[in-house]
């Protein structure tokens, strides 16, 4: 049922889906975790893992149920023709939307940090056509390349990771449990839950991607392995960022992480670490971008078919273009984040489990026979 | 090998493209038309609230000077200032004072003035973090004498004023008596609001610089000030390690005397609020050091002396920590961050309070213990 006749082994979607959590999931993390559970923040990475736990079942779970189909070609098995389509209309507007915001998250990171007189839309331009050419190397290439990196980036981000937490402050972490009935009532901690799950946003992808994984049996263990090493690298510079900066000194910050870079470095050999590790978080955010490119590509090649995805990749171009500079306005962005991280956990979180219960009860037989058809 | 080929092609014309963007590794503004400033002073301006000035290398200066020939430059630093009604209008006005464009990456310091810092801090603090370039490991100080003529001073080791303060903290055998504090933790302590800033504060001395004292902040207000015998004292407290005491062994006249060198601490602070609310702190403070000089002089000290020495300092400490703590209760800032403590063992009595409020008010109850860990080379 693919169109590429290319497949990945485990091992290359472990490196895929580690770049596309952390390169996606690490930017904003430290900060909605301070900003909705304060000190408890500490606890926010065990929280998007166990959030993320679900997704990933579901995701190689229906790839087993409907071996060889995208999300796009068994939603019509699952309901019916009709629905489906709104569906996976629905679940294509999200990816470019995911692939507009990564494409975004880098783009302001750059315009604000390092190339300050650039214009903003002359910066997202470049990333987007690199962003344009990996894709053209099919999920394969994409996953290769990150295969390629994964060690670079493994041992400076330790090195990074351990180096911030030189000014660590235990006071700032404490105490441990300061959860308040006050904030569950009032709907904190549940926005919370959604602002965080917006690391495990890029699990969209994975239901266009799995497919294409060659040893299916591995498949869950390979995507819980890989998320929960981001998402550990992540919680520890959560960590590190409340017990440095304190759990309201990191919201003052826009990007969080940025300023620990700054700050960040080992002394007497090397007084700024974050220069190292910047461009290595950069590139895995490139690379988090190219898979939601390509899934998004992929996706329209299904749901509208007559061309193949590097035909989709010129279409999208303009779209997510058009899209990501349609506003340069830092706070309105963030306004509109709020929307965009609710309607992630709509379509990434809700909708699969509802899809996935729907295909539970399903027909036996159909089900059955199906099943039998993956093994 | 076609393909080969091409992708060799590739490769070769990937590098080639890359020179372009070596010449300018910077920005299209190379290094040599840039002002470096590496420190900056805010002050109170003669007509307007602001006055704000950078010291600025002498371009070239930085280059040592060759074997047999003598470096050209008297002064390696200069300064420009401009006065505004806010930060941003005095930096307007400091910009049109040179023809180069200023970086502010390689500022070591930021040198406030006693007067600007009495005013607050909150402009300061929203002007110097808004900007990217500034780095949030700069040292920040206070003086009480003229903040430019400070600055502008030709040190006697030739160092820009900014490299000597980064040096003189970032030594590893740094005194007690300097307490640093960077951007990045006042950001800090005004996010968290648990405890209250305080800085250094430097005057010259001897041709160069001395640290004088530290700063008292209530809130973002600068109070009042500590000695250097007092900020020792409160260096105990806040962990800061590497320091000296000088401990008399007898009445006042008396030169008898006992000096500690490494002096390190370790403090624990535990507040204990009672059923009457009433809100007492326990300070507990274990001190480390080694004996350097005694007076007499004793090649062979006993136990019992041991013991003795240890009891005075410990004593001596106590006395001092209880002065500290009673002026850091006087000026109503928090700069040892009982706050902090406080909120994290009765977080809901933290919410309902205002820490400004209750802290003139709270007890303290001082426990000192020193321990001798060696007596030098002598016995």
């Amino acid at each position: 049922m693919l169109n590429e006749k290319t497949a990945i082994g485990p091992g290359l979607l472990f490196m895929l889906n580690f770049s596309a959590v952390y390169g996606y999931g690490f930017f904003l993390s430290m900060y909605f975790a301070a900003k909705y559970f304060g000190v408890n923040g500490i606890w926010g990475g065990i929280l998007i893992f166990i959030l993320m736990i679900p997704v990933l079942y579901i995701v190689t779970d229906l790839g087993h149920r409907f071996p060889g189909k995208s999300i796009i070609r068994y939603l019509p098995e699952i309901t019916n023709a009709f629905p489906a389509k709104i569906i996976g209309f629905v679940y294509l507007v999200f990816l470019v939307l995911l692939t507009c915001w990564s494409l975004n998250i880098i783009s302001r990171i750059f315009n604000l940090y390092l190339l300050p007189r650039t214009p903003f839309q002359v910066i997202l331009g470049l990333i987007l056509l690199i962003e344009f050419y990996i894709t053209s190397k099919g999920i394969e290439g994409i996953s290769r390349v990150t295969a390629f990196i994964f060690i670079f980036c493994l041992i400076f981000v330790l090195l990074f990771t351990v180096s911030s937490y030189q000014n660590f402050q235990l006071d700032n972490v404490l105490p441990i449990f300061d959860f308040t009935l006050k904030d569950l009532k009032n709907g904190k901690y549940f926005e919370g839950i959604i602002h965080l799950f917006n690391v495990g946003l890029p699990s969209a992808m994975l239901f266009m991607v799995y497919p294409y994984l060659s040893e299916r049996r591995k498949g869950l263990k390979t995507l819980l392995v890989s998320s929960g090493l981001a998402v550990l690298l992540i919680e520890m510079v959560i960590i590190s960022n409340i017990g440095i900066w304190g759990s309201k000194g990191v919201l003052q910050f826009d990007w969080p992480f940025m300023e620990l870079g700054k700050q960040t470095n080992i002394p007497v050999i090397l007084q700024t670490v974050g220069l190292f590790v910047l461009p290595i978080m950069l590139i895995q955010n490139l690379f988090a971008g190219s898979s939601f490119y390509f899934a998004t590509a992929q996706g329209c090649s299904e749901f509208f078919g007559k061309y193949n995805y590097r035909i989709y990749r010129w279409f999208l171009l303009p779209i997510i273009f058009f899209t990501s500079v349609w506003t340069t306005n830092a706070v309105v962005i963030r306004s509109l984040f709020n929307y965009f991280v609710a309607f992630g956990f709509g379509v990434v979180f809700i909708l699969p489990l509802f899809l996935w219960l729907i295909a539970l009860m399903r027909p036996e037989k159909t089900a059955g026979s199906e099943r039998g058809q993956s093994k | 090998m076609t393909r080969l080929y091409s992708f060799r092609v590739w490769i070769i014309s990937a590098c080639l493209l890359m020179t372009f963007s070596f010449t300018g590794c910077w920005d299209v503004e190379e290094i040599n038309r840039r002002n470096t400033a590496n420190s900056l002073f805010l002050d109170q301006g003669q007509n307007n609230p602001v006055k704000l000035g950078i010291s600025i290398e002498v371009p070239g200066s930085l280059l040592p000077a060759y074997n047999g020939t003598e470096q050209l430059f008297q002064k390696r630093n200069y300064i420009i200032s401009g006065e505004g009604r806010g930060l941003l209008d005095a930096w307007k006005v400091l910009q049109t004072n040179t023809a180069r464009s200023i970086y502010f990456g390689q500022i070591g310091a930021v040198i406030l003035s006693d007067k600007f810092a009495k005013v607050g801090l909150t402009d300061l603090l929203d002007f110097l973090g808004r900007w990217v370039e500034i780095p949030g490991n700069t040292y920040i100080l206070v003086t009480c004498s003229d903040p430019e003529q400070l600055l502008d001073l030709k040190l006697r080791n030739n160092f820009l004023p900014g490299n000597y303060i980064q040096t003189y903290y970032e030594s590893p055998s740094r005194k007690s008596l300097a307490i640093p504090i960077r951007l990045w933790q006042i950001f800090t302590i005004v996010a968290n609001r648990t405890s209250d800033i305080f800085m250094p504060l430097i005057e010259p001395s001897q041709g160069q610089y001395k640290i004088a004292g530290l700063a008292l902040f209530s809130r973002e207000r600068m109070v009042g000030t500590l000695d250097v015998e007092e900020t020792e004292a409160l260096a105990l407290v806040k962990e800061v390690q590497n320091g000296y005491l000088t401990v008399p062994l007898g009445r006042t006249g008396d030169n008898r005397l006992v000096a500690f060198y490494n002096i390190k601490s370790n403090s624990k602070i535990q507040p204990v609020l009672s059923s009457s609310g009433q809100l007492q702190f326990i300070v507990k403070v274990l001190i480390a050091g080694s004996i350097q000089e005694l007076q007499p002089r004793d090649v062979k000290i006993t136990p019992a002396e041991i013991r003795r020495y240890q009891k005075a300092a410990s004593l001596m400490v106590k006395k001092e920590i209880t002065k500290v703590l009673t002026k850091l209760q006087k000026y109503n800032s928090d700069v040892v961050g009982f706050g902090g403590k406080l909120r994290i063992k009765y977080p809901r009595y933290w919410e309902s309070i205002d820490w400004h409020q209750e802290f003139p008010k709270v007890g303290f109850k001082v426990e000192t213990r020193f321990t001798s860990e060696n007596t030098g080379v002598f016995r």
